[in-house]
């Protein structure tokens, strides 16, 4: 296990360098002046060369690069053009918030979406398993941003169950110690209940919003490997020898299913990893998909750049994490041979 | 005294005129060993997952009567034989295949001890390795613990054994046990069966399309061809006096080249009649009707006109 961490620790590093050297290039063929966006319209020309200089805008493409490689590897992304704020300081302070969401919001899905399609495919072609594909259809061509504001509209507005979309916390309250970033865990560790509960409440419908849009994915790919499954000569066999149905469902159906959604699950968190824009725009959540949406829009070119790296970090992560799932889940597979999932 | 009777199946498609099986009988004694023989998509497997209650979706069973010692099996009102009912076990043609690949084979074959005599934990694991053991497994122990991708084709197919010798099936059904395996485990498990059937007097109901496998194993033998019965009889009877064409063809096609068309004909589910009429040389005008199976000697029973009509020219004569 330890050389297979190795082996995987050398080839992400080789990773990383990659993002970086492309993040970086493209970042610099992209049109448009961060300087003028932040100087404003009405600045001289003598104030915008202060400004390249300020950055570091004017020295020459490779010197860049070389200073920012620098910097990255002591963990400095370098400055945001746009706050004037440290890169690696803002994106370590919004991540939680993309993540918590991110969490919760694929654990409704994997809550609703795994029932939905093991009922399904054990009743195929039954009226549930016809509901659960409209489910699915249903969600998979369901825009965030339609569904957000109804949810919005109905529970806040009408209903006044859950409050409104202005981020984690009401305005006045006082977030938790950071620990973990996720304020709902936050609370707890701080023993402060009320101030959980708050925090579900302002995480439910982003988190039902989202959540809903990637339960249909999951249901599909849990209702077909279940088919698979369930077809295949070793449930045949469970059956012929007389084991209970519920027990060939489990242990010898979805036990089975599990590489494939597993990788779904894998694909879907990796999908949320760099945060939903427009969920967070909704919601005022305040994540980095807002952050990166906000740093494209002015052209701030090292805040943009870390938000990349630290997202493919990220990716690589999730994805060490998930093959070591595979090979707790399937005999078969042992850690450092390719998966064919 | 015959254990299992299986009389008139009738095994169709869903919606459909076809039928797969038509009027299907057959029987197993207890301690005999009895062939069902026939090509790709006679039917054989068919029969066997009809016995199980495991048909798959879109198949059902129109008709017929699956009898244990005289007792019913078979459910009228679902039209299914009842599992709970059965002393019927099954062992399948890719054994590997046939394993649950994320459970270690000892769990397997312990849950069907726990199934059947609601034996605890620790005692359906133990008689599970004495199980492997009575299956000639060296190292029982050892391999209960294996899961079935770390096994051999021949070691899974000793623990698909197992599995369905936990059952103490006074039927056993053997679905093409050895034809995913070579030759050198082939007459391993055909010893191993044997040897079972003399020490259980268990019936084995051997499916297999392989005739030297039946020569070998079998007490009697069924042919079948497109779901119909075309012959039955002893071994010596299908092997030395084949009386029906479609018996007399199969038996040739191991000794020279068949005519590669006759082959490609495969069986014609539409057809009215014997589905062997189309492949025949000696097919006429009566063969559009199913002729039914008619006695050729002691316990040897054929279904072709060419019998009923020697008889009638032998009367007319």
């Amino acid at each position: 296990m330890w050389s297979y961490l190795g082996r995987r620790l050398l080839v992400s590093v080789v990773t990383v360098a990659g993002i970086v050297v492309v993040v970086f290039f493209i970042m610099r063929i992209l049109p448009g002046d961060a300087a003028a966006v932040r100087a404003g319209p009405y600045a001289s020309e003598e104030k915008l060369e202060q400004i390249r200089e300020q950055f570091g805008l004017s020295d020459p493409v490779p010197t860049q690069f070389v200073n920012y490689v620098r910097d990255a590897v002591r963990g400095d992304l370098g400055t945001s053009i746009r706050t004037g704020g440290k890169v690696t300081e803002e994106l370590l302070i919004r991540l939680p918030a993309s993540l918590e969401l991110a969490f919760y919001a694929v654990l409704l899905a994997v809550l609703a979406g795994v029932p939905v399609g093991i009922v399904a495919a054990a009743r195929r072609d039954t009226w549930i398993d016809r509901a659960a594909r409209v489910v699915a259809v249903l969600g998979s061509s369901m825009a965030f941003f339609w569904l957000g504001l109804m949810l919005t509209f109905l529970f806040f507005f009408r209903l006044g169950w859950f409050p409104g979309p202005v981020g984690r916390l009401a305005i006045t309250t006082e977030p938790p110690e950071t620990i973990t970033g996720f304020f709902t865990v936050d609370a707890a560790l701080a023993g402060n209940w009320a101030l959980m509960w708050e925090a579900f409440t302002y995480l439910a419908l982003p988190a039902v919003t989202v959540g809903f849009v990637l339960s249909a994915p999951i249901i599909k790919i849990v209702r077909s490997s279940m088919i698979e499954t369930l077809d295949s000569e070793y449930v045949r066999t469970a059956r012929a020898l007389g084991v209970p149905h519920r027990e060939v469902l489990f242990r010898d159906g979805f036990r089975n299913a599990l590489i494939p959604v597993t990788t779904a699950i894998g694909i879907i968190f990796g999908y949320m990893l760099g945060g939903n824009i427009i969920v967070e725009l909704i919601f005022a959540w305040p994540g980095v998909g807002r952050y990166a949406y906000e740093a494209l829009r002015v052209n701030d070119l090292e805040a943009l750049q870390g938000f990349v790296i630290v997202v493919g970090l990220l990716y690589i992560v999730l994805n060490v994490v998930i093959d070591f799932v595979y090979s707790w889940i399937d005999p078969r597979i042992k850690l450092g041979q390719r998966v064919v999932a | 005294m015959s254990t299992l009777e299986v009389e008139g199946l009738t095994v169709g498609v869903t919606r459909s005129p076809t039928s797969i099986l038509a009027d299907v009988s057959f029987s197993v004694p207890a301690g005999k060993i009895v062939g069902l023989v026939g090509e790709s998509g006679s039917g054989k497997t068919m029969a066997a997952l009809t016995m199980m209650g495991l048909l798959p979706d879109g198949i059902e069973l129109r008709s017929g009567s699956v009898r244990m010692d005289g007792r019913q099996l078979l459910d009228p009102a679902r039209m299914t034989v009842s599992r709970e009912s059965a002393d019927m076990a099954m062992i399948f043609q890719h054994p590997q295949a046939a394993l649950n690949p994320t459970m270690k084979v000892g769990r397997q074959i312990a849950r069907v001890f726990s199934l059947q005599q609601g034996a605890g934990r620790s005692e359906a694991m133990s008689q599970s390795i004495e199980m492997l053991r009575r299956v000639g497994i060296p190292g029982a122990a050892r391999v209960a613990g294996a899961h079935p991708h770390q096994l051999s084709g021949g070691m899974c197919q000793r623990v698909m054994i197992a599995m369905a010798l936990a059952c103490r099936p006074r039927i056993l059904i053997a679905d093409e046990p050895t034809t995913a395996l070579d030759v050198t485990i082939q007459a391993q498990i055909f010893d191993l069966i044997r040897d079972l059937v003399a020490e259980t007097g268990a019936g084995v109901l051997f499916i297999t399309h392989d005739l030297a496998a039946v020569a070998e194993m079998c007490d009697s033998v069924t042919v079948l061809f497109g779901g119909q019965v075309m012959e039955e009889g002893s071994r010596d009877d299908i092997f030395r006096r084949p009386r029906h064409p479609y018996t007399t063809y199969l038996l040739d096609s191991v000794q020279k080249e068949v005519d590669p068309h006759v082959v490609e004909a495969g069986v014609d589910f539409e057809l009215v009649g014997c589905r062997f009429g189309h492949r025949c040389d000696y097919a006429w005008e009566a063969c559009g009707e199913v002729p039914d199976l008619v006695a050729v000697g002691e316990g040897h029973r054929s279904a072709c006109f060419l019998h009923t009509a020697e008889v009638t020219r032998a009367g007319a004569s």
